[in-house]
């Protein structure tokens, strides 16, 4: 188990799916969000048949075969004259490129306002205030949100940290990336297999 | 201790970490979620003040060559930028309620700059409709003096097409009993006898000239007068009363007297004038002479 307490345990599972979504970014894989799901549910599988004492550790290795799965796999299949510039196969359509180039637009910003107004107002003000402003300013404006909110700057940079990934997360479901919204909505089936986490 | 932290997770970050220490802090990172949360915040700040244009050239350098090396870190990168992009476009402390249409319908800031709009507007409205009446009333009025005027012109045309008229007949002597007769002028001094009567010959020509005679005054002690007109045969064929005396352009003082000349046959005639005195007894003041010859 990640944790006894549910809310706790949904954070960590956050958290996981974030650290591992970063791994893969780092080693410029493609569909960074999905492999990360994938991660996770072969991590479920692994708890039910092994003890594991550190579920993150054990789940960062699990990343680590996926990526190279996934390189073999494309080597494979693809013959290098085929590689556009990124490495992709001709023909793919890597889906963060896409982001970019929709970013870019109008779309961009509508999707943004968009999800602001979705965050629920605590969230929503924390987002703004802290990333608002010149350096100088941001640092007052975080002690001061810190200080507002009584809890830490490093628990307040957790908490913004989480919610800009949610935030980036149904920017990249509003421009059309398809996914599981897990991040944002959790859904049962995951929600259940978090009791299955062996505890470390 | 953390300044090392920061400076190694900075290293991961841009890729100067050999692979074997990226795997390792990797590892730390996914076994202590503080470490983690801290290198995304140091991994989120270093992305916004890339995008902000807060970074050295060297480390902007650094930043694009070691860190934006895949799809999904330029896509963090895009979002950073919108969402920075965003921001700076909102005024400070009101970033929540601008970007928020939701709350702020709600908000009593919002509905009292409605409310003082919807005020201006029903003004402004007012006030356009008070003017367009008012420049209605105006134009009619305007209108209706246009009228008069041209009334006016009309009636001017047509008094100086009558004086024009009147003019012509006069000049033509055809007047027809509507003109103002012709007044005969004629000045008389007292004291002269009948043999002198010719020298004020009176020409009638007219059929109904008026003559007006002034009648000059040696002495003016009366207070008024009665004069009578007298024909050769002694016959009084006219009179009238309370005449007063007048000066004259050379200071002297006369008696006017008007008589038709109808009452006027060719011949020679009397005018006595007589004043009246202090008891209310006419006495003989002065007489005068003239003779009339009509054509």
């Amino acid at each position: 188990m990640l944790d006894c307490d549910r809310s706790r345990a949904a954070e960590k599972y956050e958290i996981l799916r974030r650290k591992l979504a970063k791994l893969f970014e780092r080693q410029q894989c493609i569909h960074t969000e999905e492999l990360a799901d994938e991660t996770i549910d072969r991590l479920v599988k692994k708890l039910g048949s092994e003890q594991v004492r550190d579920v993150s550790l054990f789940a960062y290795g699990i990343a680590r075969n996926i990526c190279l799965e996934v390189r073999r796999k494309t080597h494979r299949l693809v013959s290098i004259q085929d590689y556009n510039r990124e490495g992709l196969p001709a023909g793919d359509t890597d889906p963060e490129e896409s982001i970019i180039t929709e970013l870019g637009n109008a779309r961009g910003l509508e999707c943004l306002t968009k999800c602001l107004r979705s965050l629920p107002l605590d969230y929503h003000e924390l987002i703004l205030k802290y990333y608002q402003g010149e350096k100088q300013v941001r640092i007052r404006q975080r002690k001061e949100l810190a200080k507002k909110r009584g809890i830490s700057i490093e628990a307040l940079r957790s908490e913004a940290n989480a919610v800009r990934e949610k935030l980036r997360s149904c920017m990249n479901r509003c421009l059309g990336k398809k996914r599981q919204a897990v991040t944002s909505q959790p859904d049962t089936s995951l929600m259940a297999k978090r009791g299955e986490f062996g505890g470390q | 201790m953390a300044s090392s932290r920061h400076e190694r997770a900075l290293q991961y970050l841009l890729g100067e970490l050999p692979e074997q220490e990226a795997v390792e802090f990797e590892e730390q990172c996914f076994a202590d979620d503080a470490l983690f949360e801290e290198t995304s915040a140091l991994e989120n700040d270093l992305i916004d003040s890339f995008v902000r244009g807060e970074l050295s050239e060297a480390e902007r350098q650094q930043f694009e060559k070691g860190y934006l090396i895949s799809p999904a870190r330029r896509a963090n990168v895009q979002f950073s930028r919108v969402l920075a992009g965003h921001l700076s476009t909102l005024p400070p402390g009101e970033a929540v309620a601008e970007s928020r249409n939701p709350p702020a319908l709600f908000s009593l800031q919002v509905w009292m700059g409605r409310l003082a709009w919807a005020t201006i507007a029903v003004v402004v409205t007012a006030g356009i409709s008070w003017m367009m009446l008012a420049n209605r009333r105006l134009r009619h009025e305007l209108d209706l003096m246009r009228a008069r005027q041209a009334q006016f012109q009309q009636q001017e045309q047509d008094l100086r097409l009558q004086i024009a008229a009147l003019d012509a007949q006069v000049r033509q002597g055809g007047a027809g009993g509507q003109v103002r007769p012709e007044i005969i002028s004629l000045i008389l001094t007292p004291g002269l006898n009948r043999s002198d009567a010719a020298a004020r010959k009176l020409v009638i020509s007219s059929p109904a000239p008026l003559v007006r005679m002034e009648l000059y005054l040696e002495q003016d002690d009366s207070r008024s007068y009665r004069a009578s007109v007298q024909n050769a045969e002694g016959q009084q064929i006219w009179e009238t009363k309370d005449l007063k005396s007048h000066a004259g352009p050379q200071g002297a003082k006369s008696v006017t007297i008007e008589i038709s000349s109808s009452l006027l046959q060719s011949g020679d005639y009397l005018v006595k004038l007589d004043g009246k005195a202090a008891n209310g007894q006419f006495e003989e003041a002065e007489d005068y002479r003239f003779q009339v010859v009509k054509r």
